[in-house]
């Protein structure tokens, strides 16, 4: 059952925001098999946080009404939207079901809507819509996300129409969250998509959907392969051709393979292989668009543990493993302060500043205008802006900067003794979970080499910092 | 927020850090502005930086308008009664806009870009956009970016070819603001992106003085093997150079993120840095669905930074603009007829503005299709915009005709008169 040092450095690079003490042991105890079954299991997939700094935000476990009306959110309703952010990064870095975190990232880049867009639904939409389904199946996931008060207002749906509709929702439906451009589709196709949507809103005080067969656009509608007699003249009529049209794309071979190809391209590679994207797309159709399912097709093919190294991290995945990494302590407390003080309860936490740190890189969750997620090519994040901020960062996390306690490198690391290569060995080991390769392993050697001191004790500390600042810079701790 | 306080502006360590590098034989560096020389000794990285191309060649500034910006509410048609009919609730009466001439008028909003137009600083093009257009934002957004339309595996976007064209060495040559490389800039040469100089400042990492960790970055990167090494190498000079430059920005900007991206423009600008194409990616919201807020909403707002922004960034850079062509983009404009949602639906065809001191301006250019001829619903495009990219390219950018075709592959451009010669 044992599992290989090797294999965990793949699956952990990959599936989780980089490996941990206690995440080496749980996959090495279970085997990859269990691991993943327990990971993605919707029984015990989410970390309900009810203690220590996720418990002590409020709007989180409030149902979207109370959100709306039980606390002081109309006075200044972003803060629903900051909470967001701010426990959207606690649970990457510190969640147990890290293979469930990453997948919900994946979703949320699928069917985004920005951080401020509509404040007090976002974190609703986000909990109640994508969380809430990322463990189920992708037809009940688009429907959820598609009625969520959040997409209504993103998407303009809340205003879509009978006559002259709206074509944002309905375009975006088959251009990005379904078939893509990849398959062809009309005009025609957008304008029937948008009017089987057509007269679909919700209520503004308590937030529950309705559909009104007064602006819905009623008779029949093609779209694709997929046609629907329409009548319109009930709420339940029109939810049921909406339901029917969103079953039907989402079963489709084509959208089996656009899903398919995404995570994969999230997961594997910026070119995944056929293989493996095939793989995919026939568990995707066998299962009924089952997500998990995809997800262990995709990690136990021999071309996922083929391709460990060929994705570049992106900015805040690179934060969030490095911190990872470092077994740095962010729990402090958020409620600085008077806690009655609703306004500024997490200013001065460290989550707080974790979370400028995201903002530095042009990552942080959610911040992405478009309704196509952000960018996750190596392309898009190799620049001038993406790697400078990676040192930096790296910097004020191995130094105790901006109010992070300085890791003790000298116990991590496993007190090694006090020679250059046997510090960079020691680091990478503890970091990547392996020796560099031979080039970086030479590179980094002769980078702590420079620091020329005549105090052994200064020398040690200096060597272990600068250590751990260049395996962090290599391109193989940027990649996984 | 308990942040450090910024890097000093001032540069006591780059002597140090020139003379670090020297000393160890690594790169031979001389990290001055302008058309500075970077010397290295690694293959395959970008090296020396002479002058490039025509010395007298404009600085070519990009404004991607993305979301798809309306040109009939940017620059409307005036005395036709359709439009009025069209869009009962997002028009403007010809009295309320800005006349260019006879038969358009400009956005109240853009009264700064009017008073460029008056100096003969502004051409405006009306009906112009992409060949194909789909509709899409993304896939109209990565075509117009890699601007090779007949060959889908184009792995590079336009700008890089220009500067490939050019034969430039230094990644200040191409820049771009914000965190992502846009698709343009996609490509061999080496560019530099990034949104605030202040984040791309390296830190000073405590363990190490500044010179040997900057040495030691290098020698990280020094195999310059992949494209992540070769652009750190880079990223790590580029940033050495970006601490020589005052992010201050004068007041005279607006006080947005687009007022803070052309100030960061023009201070590299300022400050002798040798930018031969830039980018700057308008923040605003363009895909009005609903509410396009004509008069006093989305639109209104986002016509006024625009106009504001290149008013400030011309002030800013004083004589510079003579050397500056700035050209704005979208991916499309918007259907003809109004929504139900007082907004507007993806359309095609749409307006540019190209503006500077070597622009033959006080013009609206349009092969005018009319209101009534549509592309099922949508302002027909009857002039691509690759036409205007390459004159700019060729009687602005320094690139000899017989170039344009390596950067707009499959194109036959024509001049349109929009831009004067090179003096």
């Amino acid at each position: 059952m044992a599992v290989s040092v090797t294999l965990q450095n793949a699956v952990l690079a990959k599936l989780t925001y980089g490996p941990t003490k206690s995440s080496r042991a749980e996959l090495n105890k279970l085997g990859l098999d269990k691991w993943l079954d327990d990971q993605l299991n919707p029984n015990k997939a989410e970390d309900k946080f009810t203690k220590g700094v996720l418990g002590q935000f409020r709007a989180q476990n409030l149902s979207q009404y109370d959100i709306e009306h039980t606390l002081p959110y109309s006075v200044n309703s972003s803060k629903v939207s900051d909470e967001l952010a701010l426990t959207t990064i606690y649970r990457r870095f510190a969640s147990s079901r890290q293979v469930y975190e990453t997948l919900v990232e994946f979703l949320q880049d699928l069917v985004p809507t920005p951080l401020y867009n509509d404040q007090v639904k976002r974190l609703s939409y986000d909990r109640d819509a994508i969380r809430a389904n990322a463990l189920g199946n992708y037809t009940d996931l688009l429907y959820a996300t598609a009625l969520h008060p959040e997409m209504l207002t993103f998407l303009n749906g809340y205003s879509n129409e009978r006559n002259h509709p709206n074509e944002n929702y309905g375009r975006e439906l088959l251009e990005l969250f379904t078939v893509t451009t990849a398959t062809s589709y009309t005009q025609d196709d957008v304008v029937n998509a948008a009017r089987v949507f057509s007269g679909i809103s919700f209520d503004n005080v308590n937030m529950q959907n309705f559909a009104d067969p007064n602006r819905h656009w009623q008779g029949q509608v093609k779209v694709l392969g997929w046609s629907d007699p329409n009548p319109g003249k009930t709420p339940d009529q029109i939810f049921n051709t909406a339901r029917g049209l969103v079953k039907y794309l989402t079963q489709l071979p084509e959208t089996a393979r656009a899903f398919s190809l995404r995570m994969a391209k999230r997961y594997v590679s910026d070119t995944p292989s056929s293989s493996i994207v095939t793989a995919m797309t026939t568990t995707y159709l066998a299962s009924g668009a089952n997500i998990p399912e995809v997800v262990k097709t995709m990690a136990k093919h021999p071309g996922f543990m083929a391709s460990a190294g060929a994705k570049l991290k992106r900015p805040t995945e690179h934060l969030i493993s490095t911190m990872r990494a470092l077994e740095m302590n962010i729990n402090g407390s958020i409620n600085a302060g008077n806690t009655s003080n609703f306004d500024d309860y997490w200013r001065g936490s460290l989550l707080n500043t974790v979370w400028w740190l995201t903002m530095k890189g042009g990552h942080d969750p959610f911040n992405w205008p478009f309704p196509n997620g952000f960018p996750d090519t190596e392309s898009a994040w190799t620049n001038m802006a993406g790697q400078v901020v990676r040192w930096n960062n790296a910097v004020n996390l191995i130094m105790g900067y901006d109010g992070f306690d300085q890791p003790d490198l000298r116990v991590l690391f496993g007190a090694p003794a006090n020679t250059v290569a046997t510090i960079v060995d020691a680091a990478a080991t503890k970091i990547l979970g392996r020796k560099l390769t031979s080039a970086s392993r030479a590179n980094v050697i002769a980078g702590v080499s420079l620091i020329k001191s005549t105090n052994t004790k200064a020398l040690y500390g200096q060597r272990l910092q600068a250590a751990a600042l260049l395996v962090f810079a290599t391109e193989e701790w940027n990649r996984r | 927020m308990n942040s450090k306080p910024l890097q000093a502006q001032a540069c006591p360590e780059f002597d140090e850090l020139s003379r670090g590098l020297t000393r160890r034989t690594f790169v031979n560096s001389v990290l001055a502005l302008g058309g500075g020389l970077v010397l290295s000794s690694i293959e395959g990285l970008q090296v020396a930086t002479a002058a490039v191309g025509d010395s007298r060649a404009d600085t070519i500034v990009t404004v991607y308008m993305r979301g798809g910006m309306d040109g009939l509410l940017a620059v409307p048609v005036l005395g036709d009664p359709l439009l009025a009919q069209l869009r009962p609730t997002q028009h403007l009466a010809d009295s309320q806009t800005l006349a260019l001439d006879n038969h358009f008028g400009l956005h109240p909003s853009l009264k700064s870009l009017k008073g460029l137009y008056d100096k003969g600083e502004m051409v405006v093009l009306q009906s112009v956009g992409t060949p194909v257009g789909t509709r899409s934002h993304f896939d109209d957004q990565k075509a117009l970016e890699y601007a090779a339309y007949n060959n889908p595996d184009t792995a590079t976007g336009w700008q890089n070819r220009f500067l490939s064209a050019l034969g430039t060495t230094d990644v200040f040559s191409g820049y771009s603001t914000g965190y992502q490389t846009p698709i343009s800039l996609k490509g061999p040469q080496g560019t530099s992106v990034f949104e605030d100089m202040n984040d791309v400042v390296i830190e000073n990492f405590n363990s190490m003085n500044r010179a040997d960790y900057l040495d030691a970055l290098f020698k990280l990167h020094a195999d310059g093997k992949t494209n992540w090494q070769q652009t750190a190498i880079n990223s790590i000079s580029a940033s050495e150079r970006i601490r020589e430059i005052s992010g201050t920005i004068p007041t005279t900007y607006p006080d947005t993120a687009n007022g803070r991206r052309f100030s960061t423009l023009a201070a590299m600008m300022k400050n002798g840095v040798n930018i031969k194409t830039a980018n700057i990616e308008f923040a605003g919201n363009f895909d009005v669905h609903s509410a396009a807020g004509i008069i006093d909403g989305q639109t209104a707002g986002d016509l006024k930074d625009l106009s504001d922004c290149i008013q400030a960034f011309k002030d800013d850079i004083g004589s510079l603009w003579g050397n500056v062509t700035v050209v704005t983009i979208t991916e499309f404009g918007r259907r003809l007829q109004e929504n139900a949602s007082q907004g507007f639906d993806h359309g095609w065809g749409s307006a540019m503005f190209v503006m500077g001191g070597g622009v033959k301006g006080g013009r609206v250019v349009t092969s005018w299709p009319g209101l009534s001829d549509l592309r099922d619903g949508d302002l027909k495009v009857t002039l691509d915009y690759r036409h205007v990219l390459a004159e700019v390219m060729k009687y602005r950018g320094g690139i000899a005709a017989d170039k344009i075709s390596g950067i707009l592959p499959g194109f036959t451009p024509k001049d349109i008169g929009i831009v004067k010669q090179l003096a």
